[in-house]
């Protein structure tokens, strides 16, 4: 039996009196596809907040790869290879599309405290690859903040792949994305999770791009977990369907 | 004499609370750092000087104490309105400069209009003079600073727990989303603000002018001094704000006694050590 | 020179950059023939005050940090380099390689504890430990003559001249222009600038903002402490005042007026504001309206400052020339992108 890459184990974290993730339990596979959802406040970015470091938990604990990351710092976690893509798009906004993505590289190859050197034309191949996966490649050197929003996303996944992560997590990547926008950005997030061999553990409102997209699917609901399974088993969990499915169209 | 000190330390500290609430509550409904805040001070103690001056006496503080805060106050609105307001939602950075460029021009205004010597403004006679107490004699006008200070922090507790522009106020500071969603015209709201916190630290000009005398560069100075009141005890509380006030007060007054040459430095680190145990000041709002 | 180029700009030769540069080093080296010693004074102080506000932009422009206390290492410079000879005999240009180290490590220091605060707080912290440091310089008159000031520091003969001044500062200038442009053209400088746009995502990166961060307050701090000691070299003296607060306004001014967004903003800024404030102050005598006038004016209406300004205005005459826009270009002239590019709202 494989050894799950990701271990949560009664993860809780209380911000002055409320439980937004409350002895959260569940793993996830090397390789898997792993969607988290619920309704709104159920705590899903919360526990992605908790998984980067950017929160620390009152309690419970995470392992990545073995090594327990409870309490660690984002930018230890980044480096052990997790790495998150925002709902709200985190770029830098003056700063070109090469340059978002090359500065992922930079700091993934440790390169980012070279006080020598010219910074313009370095690791031009890389980054060029990467744009091309996502589709950005005619938009290189565009200031990053003069993006649509579907392609900023794009962006926005761009430099979480740069740093060659082995999990990625997905906040929402589909907000506020027109059908078709939605189905294409899926069908790259798939691509791209299958060519570099990445885990994925994304949180969605849309039931069409979770049932489409993930393999097993957690439920949460205020801040705890209420289902862990298979999109069948969770279609078919009568719980689910109350707190959650009942108000939602299931493709 | 330690005792008299004491009460210098006191009154002190009343003139600090005055110009750093000021200070505090823009910075807490507005989050923007008024530089220019020391330049209201200046300016209300020089308007005071030719109130006072001009009508004379008694009655001509009188009139400078209604007058000032309001003429500073009508002034800083229609600065905000032409200087801030095209700003908000931008960098912060720029805000912070622009109440830079505002300071200069003050600074010249004033020199334009007052010259560069020194003004004295002088206390109405009732408040002049020492007061006797178990053999001790304290400056009446001293007293008289710590009384204002604290009807003035009442007043100003008063406005901000029980006025609909006090609740206004506190929903700006701890709740910004939400102002607009529950049908707040914020931009008149921070008009009013920043009127009454310039119209605070004019009153802080003008009482603490009695004391000492009226010139250019006290925009600096006491804008030092309000800083550190304020990063101590916090920006955005006006309970940190008294408590900084208190602390920086009785400091310096205390540490003239001992180490003259150092009173402002102990100040400093005080304010240091502050920051260093806790980054927002005692009772200071998180950043966000 | 935009931190963002296109392609078809690196290839050639003789960038309108280049070209600007270049002019400019020739009419430096032209000056003494043609202007007096009261102006090569101008021009020195230009200088100094270019190199100063270039070091500031390592920490407004490229990290976005405000810091009142870079005044205070620009004095600590000035008077590193007054004090080993007034008590120690050295040669003025021995304290001139020292300076930089020294306000270096004070700069270090204060970043140190000004770092541990929030970004905000942290713009209030150094105007602290800025005015500290300035308390301490006036107040310890044993050694630095409090307000009197150091002065008729003697300078080696060959400097005494003021063309040969000139000319040493201005090799000085180049210099630190250089090291300075160096360092922020190198990935270090790319990071700088994710941090001032995006501190937490470059958290979420893998690298140690923090550190980042001080590492740039140190390396501007330590240029300034080196145009501090331009300062005392220049004038053969030092005195408090340079490290009040309010001489860290001036590269916060003259980046304003030049662009934070760019290497060359400070320098443009420091020669007009320098000749600017030379030619008005000797006419009028109410300089700081004007400047806060004229401040006020660039924030309001040119957020990215004189340089940023003509960038839009050559790209837009550029694709006016060129037709059908060719590729992508960052600086779009027209619909009113004109600003700091800091869309994403700072806290």
């Amino acid at each position: 039996m494989t050894e799950p890459l990701l271990k949560v184990r009664d993860l809780t974290v209380n911000f002055g009196g409320l439980w937004a993730v409350n002895g959260v339990d569940f793993d996830v596979m090397p390789g898997e596809r792993r969607a988290v959802i619920g309704p709104n406040g159920a705590g899903k970015t919360t526990l992605f907040n908790l998984l980067t470091g950017y929160y620390k938990p009152s309690r419970g604990s995470f392992a990545f790869n073995g090594q327990d990351l409870t309490g660690k710092q984002t930018h230890r976690i980044a480096k052990v290879g997790i790495a998150r893509a925002f709902q709200i798009t985190s770029i830098f906004p003056a700063l070109s599309v090469f340059r978002n993505v090359q500065l992922a590289r930079l700091a993934r190859l440790g390169e980012t405290w070279h006080f020598w050197g010219v910074v313009e034309g370095q690791h031009r191949e890389d980054v060029a690859l990467i744009l091309e996966d996502t589709g950005l490649s005619p938009l290189a050197g565009e200031r990053a903040s003069h993006l649509s929003h579907g392609d900023q996303r794009a962006l926005e996944l761009a430099i979480s792949l740069a740093m060659e992560p082995r999990l990625l997590l997905l906040d929402e990547p589909t907000a506020g994305m027109a059908p078709e926008e939605t189905t294409q950005t899926m069908r790259l997030v798939r691509r791209i999770a299958e060519q570099r061999n990445l885990t994925l553990l994304f949180c969605e409102h849309d039931m069409e791009v979770v049932f489409d997209t993930a393999e097993r699917i957690l439920v949460m609901n205020m801040g705890r977990v209420l289902a862990d399974g298979t999109p069948e088993e969770i279609r078919a969990d009568p719980e689910v369907k109350r707190v959650y499915l009942g108000d939602e169209e299931v493709a | 004499m330690l005792l008299l000190q004491l009460l210098t330390g006191l009154s002190r500290a009343a003139e600090l609370f005055l110009v750093a609430a000021g200070l505090s509550l823009v910075f807490g409904a507005m989050r923007i750092v008024n530089i220019a805040h020391g330049s209201f001070y200046m300016v209300g103690a020089f308007i005071a000087v030719t109130i006072a001056g001009t009508i004379g006496g008694s009655l001509g503080f009188i009139a400078a104490v209604i007058a000032v805060p309001l003429i500073v106050g009508a002034v800083a609105a229609v600065t905000e309105y032409v200087a801030l307001r095209p700003l908000y939602g931008k960098e912060h950075l720029l805000q912070l400069l622009a109440t830079f460029a505002l300071m200069s021009i003050f600074h010249d205004v004033v020199r334009f209009t007052w010259g560069e010597r020194p003004h004295r403004l002088r206390a109405p006679e009732i408040l002049s003079g020492p007061v006797e107490w178990s053999g001790f004699f304290f400056p009446r006008y001293d007293i008289f600073l710590i009384g204002a200070a604290v009807v003035l922090a009442f007043g100003l507790w008063a406005l901000l727990a029980k006025t609909g522009l006090g609740r206004d106020i506190r929903a700006a500071v701890s709740e910004p989303q939400m102002l607009q969603l529950v049908g707040v015209n914020v931009p008149r709201l921070f008009t009013v603000v920043f009127a009454l916190g310039a119209a605070l630290a004019a009153m802080g000009g003008l009482v603490s002018s009695p004391r000492g005398t009226v010139l250019l560069g006290m925009d600096v100075e006491i804008i030092i001094q309000a800083f550190a009141v304020v990063i101590i005890g916090g920006l955005g509380s006006l309970r940190g704000t008294a408590v900084g006030a208190l602390l920086v007060g009785v400091v310096f007054a205390m540490s003239i006694l001992w180490v003259p040459k150092a009173a402002m430095a102990m100040v400093f680190l005080i304010m240091v050590a502050v920051l260093l145990w806790r980054p927002e000041g005692l009772f200071g709002i998180p950043e966000r | 020179m935009s931190r963002v180029m296109s392609s078809a700009q690196k290839d050639r030769l003789f960038t309108p950059a280049r070209i600007g540069w270049s002019l400019l080093l020739l009419v430096a080296l032209l000056a003494p023939l043609v202007v007096g010693e009261r102006q090569l004074f101008l021009l020195m102080t230009v200088m100094t005050l270019a190199v100063f506000a270039t070091s500031y932009n390592i920490i407004l422009g490229y990290t976005g940090l405000v810091s009142f206390a870079h005044g205070a290492f620009y004095g600590v410079g000035a008077y590193s380099t007054t004090l080993v000879w007034l008590h120690l005999g050295w040669s003025p240009l021995l304290g001139f390689a020292l300076a930089p180290f020294v306000s270096g490590a004070v700069a270090y220091i204060s970043g140190l504890v000004a770092f541990r605060a929030v970004r905000l707080y942290f713009a209030l912290l150094t105007l602290g430990i800025g005015q500290l440091i300035y308390i301490i310089v006036f107040q310890w008159r044993s050694v630095t003559h409090g307000d009197d000031g150091i002065h008729g520091m003697d300078l080696p003969t060959l400097l005494m001249p003021a063309t040969n001044r000139y000319y040493f500062l201005l090799g000085a200038t180049v210099l630190a222009l250089v090291l300075m442009a160096i360092s922020m053209r190198s990935p270090l400088g790319a990071t700088l600038q994710a941090i001032r746009e995006n501190p937490d995502r470059v958290g979420f990166l893998g690298v140690k903002v923090k550190r980042y961060s001080l590492a740039a307050f140190t390396l501007g701090g330590a240029f300034a402490g080196y145009a501090g000691a331009m300062f005392a070299l220049m004038n053969r003296g030092s005195f408090p005042l340079l490290m009040h607060w309010t001489t860290s306004a001036e590269p916060i001014f003259v980046s304003l007026i030049g662009g934070l967004n760019s290497f060359a903003g400070p320098l443009v800024g420091a020669i007009v504001l320098g000749l600017l404030r030379d030619y008005i102050t000797r006419h009028f005598l109410y300089w700081s309206a004007v400047l806060g006038v004229v401040l006020l004016v660039i924030i309001l209406r040119m957020p990215g400052g004189i340089v940023e300004a003509s960038q839009n205005l050559s790209g837009w005459v550029r694709r006016r020339s060129e037709g059908n826009g060719n590729g992508s270009r960052s600086e779009e002239a027209g619909n009113g992108q004109a600003g700091n590019g800091q869309e994403r709202d700072d806290q």
